[in-house]
């Protein structure tokens, strides 16, 4: 069984590196000969420089079912193209492509055709960042000028307030937690939940008490 | 021009020079039409008497497909100059639009098999153009004797 990359550009000398250091036989084709040149210098894996849509290319390749085809072209057409030649040519079975577009993942699975959603994974990964942009934004706006202010804690392995109930803080009057964001969720923080390492806490106080606040979240 | 009198809907997906020529001879012959091409340069080659529908935009994207109907044509012409692109635009028709008719442009010769096997009809410019050289050269040639077929 080897594994055949097709196309991309940093991910594929990574994931051949790790593949061969595993004891697999790794193809890399790819349009691109300087990178061509450069791998076949410092991998120890067979460059087939030219176009992986074109079937007297891969035909070089001896592919047989059991291989596993990894495509990372940059467009979804292409890497779907791809997969359907070896799919109907040399009968793989196990074809995983780069998905950039998740609308068109219902072609891919109708062929069994397994996709990574970058999109979609890149998306999962800011929206926790951007709703925590959009809370501390919408408060903000009513907040501001009229005698209120948000701040934003984030907290640090040694920071005081670290591994202490909500309620330990003695949080005096004029000063509520909004909202702590942790990891992908956003809490809704009652008086017994514990503040943790690399949390960030949303709070509004009233101005008078900004700088207690300041005392007790950040001192 | 004959006019047809039933409607049919079609999609034709590029308005390279073979799109423009069968988006125009459709709709002259009474279809209902619509051309998706990515460049609005390519569509202001269309005739004036062209009377289909024209939408600019990625036809491999499905909101595009979608305002135009996709799931309302009859057939899908893919004419793009990229085989893969005409292949993705195909099957999208076809599996998830469900377009019982799809005709594609292949202009690698290699590849007509993989669309034919994915049940496209296939139109091959450089197998039209063998075909038709052999049927002209053949035509020319006289039986040779004995020969009674």
């Amino acid at each position: 069984m080897k594994v055949i990359i097709i196309g991309g550009e940093r991910v594929p000398y990574f994931l051949a590196k790790k593949l061969i250091a595993s004891g697999y036989k790794v193809y890399f084709v790819n349009k691109d000969k300087e990178l061509c040149e450069e791998y076949s210098r410092t991998l120890n894996a067979t460059i087939i420089y030219g176009d992986g849509q074109s079937k007297a290319v891969l035909d070089h390749l001896g592919i047989e079912p059991d291989d596993i085809v990894v495509l990372l072209t940059e467009r979804d057409r292409k890497n779907f193209f791809i997969a359907r030649l070896v799919q109907e040519y040399y009968k793989v079975r196990n074809v995983v492509t780069f998905l950039n577009n998740s609308e068109n993942e219902d072609l891919f699975d109708r062929y069994g055709i397994r996709t990574l959603k970058v999109t979609d994974l890149i998306m999962q990964n800011i929206e926790p960042l951007l709703f925590e942009n959009e809370v501390v934004e919408m408060i903000n706006d009513e907040a501001s000028n009229r005698g209120a202010t948000v701040l934003k804690v984030d907290v640090d392995w040694d920071s005081k307030i670290a591994n202490k109930a909500l309620h330990e803080l003695k949080i005096p009057d004029g000063i509520v937690v909004v909202g702590i964001v942790r990891e992908d969720k956003y809490l809704i923080p009652r008086g017994d939940t514990i503040i943790k390492p690399d949390d960030k806490l949303i709070l509004i106080c009233s101005e008078e008490q900004s700088k207690a606040a300041m005392e007790i979240f950040f001192l | 021009m004959k006019q047809i009198n039933y409607r049919l809907y079609v999609i034709v997906v590029g308005c390279g020079r073979i799109g423009l020529e069968v988006a125009t001879h459709l709709s002259d012959t009474g279809f209902d039409m619509t051309i998706v091409e990515k460049s609005p340069d390519a569509l202001s080659a269309l005739p004036e008497n062209y009377g289909g529908f024209t939408i600019i935009g990625d036809a491999t994207e499905r909101d595009v497909l979608k305002r135009a109907k996709a799931e309302k044509a009859d057939l899908l012409i893919a004419t793009t100059g990229d085989d893969p692109t005409n292949y993705f635009v195909s099957l999208i028709g076809s599996k998830i639009f469900g377009i019982t008719n799809v005709i594609s442009l292949v202009r690698s010769k290699e590849n007509v098999t993989l669309f034919e096997n994915s049940g496209i009809r296939v139109i091959s410019p450089i197998n039209l153009a063998i075909e038709t050289f052999q049927r002209s050269i053949l035509e020319g040639v006289e039986p040779a004797a004995g020969d009674d077929k």
